[in-house]
């Protein structure tokens, strides 16, 4: 039977997730061309590529199973908190990504999954740093309320007007004219 | 391998010079955290992301600007709001990321 209903603390996340989205495997294709090409790895590949990208909290991933759902097992390195996001099947995302916490003031994620059947999740929490951060596939009000705090009126007033200005003289800049020097930074040279 | 029919055709993502000057002190700090590595990977991730699938996030309004809606992203340790306009395929990045609470930096 396809069903699972786990709950686990720090290390250890299972369940039953579809990868039979076909936006994400052009997602998938267009990053890594020829890398996983078959949907039912999509997902594994997402898990895969954050891993190898740098994910300090992902130790491994594994999967099995057929088209339609695949029975994911991701390993996590303690002590760490971990940012599940469950997307949910309709747009049919999966990322895990984590990061440690220096502060130690959370250890640890709980993600609990309810699936009645292998293509749809009834039921997600994903806590992060001692909050529901996303429930069902979506940030919780009080999680987007905390990040968009910092936020003034005047933040907004001037994101506007660069969109206005974006929009009406092409103004902005692409990442590949900014990343070269952004890479620089983040790796210290 | 089977071929992709109709292949994606990647958005515009553009990033203002308020979004840009913020982040590069934001990736500074997160290098002398020794977080370098991991942010620099979800800078790559959002971005991948927004060229692709821009729908990944949330929508949050519609602005009163035609066509305009507000979404919200979460990658580790990131979170962002963006523009997207469908009509005109364009993503704007119009408000600086915003560093998840206790990411280390």
């Amino acid at each position: 039977m396809l069903t699972t209903n786990e709950t686990t603390t720090a290390a250890h996340a299972k369940g039953w997730i579809s990868a039979s989205n076909p936006r994400l495997h052009h997602l998938i294709e267009e990053s890594q061309p020829g890398f996983w090409t078959e949907c039912r790895f999509c997902l594994l590949a997402a898990l895969r590529d954050t891993a190898e990208r740098g994910s300090r909290a992902i130790e491994r991933v594994a999967a099995d199973g057929g088209c339609e759902g695949i029975v994911l097992e991701v390993w996590y390195h303690e002590p760490v908190t971990v940012d599940g996001l469950f997307k949910g099947i309709g747009s049919a995302v999966l990322t895990l990504a984590g990061g440690g916490t220096p502060n130690g003031k959370e250890e640890g994620c709980r993600i609990t999954i309810t699936a009645s059947n292998p293509t749809q999740f009834v039921e997600r929490e994903v806590i992060y740093d001692g909050m529901v951060a996303m429930r069902d596939g979506h940030l919780t009000p009080e999680y987007l309320a905390l990040m968009q705090q910092s936020f003034s009126q005047e933040d907004e007033a001037r994101g506007l007007a660069d969109l206005k200005d974006m929009q009406e003289n092409g103004g902005g800049f692409q990442f590949a004219d900014f990343w070269p020097e952004l890479k620089k930074i983040v790796e210290g040279t | 391998m089977s071929e992709t029919p109709y292949p994606p055709v990647p958005y515009n993502v553009s990033y203002s010079k308020w979004v840009l000057d913020e982040l590069r002190q934001t990736l500074r700090r997160a290098q002398a955290g020794g977080w370098g590595a991991l942010a620099g990977s979800a800078v790559e991730s959002i971005d991948s992301r927004l060229r692709t699938y821009p729908q990944f996030g949330e929508p949050k309004k519609d602005l009163a600007t035609s066509g305009n809606v507000l979404w919200t992203l979460t990658i580790h340790p990131f979170f962002v709001e963006y523009i997207l306009n469908e009509e005109q395929r364009m993503v704007f990045v119009i408000t600086p990321f915003e560093v998840m609470r206790n990411a280390g930096f």
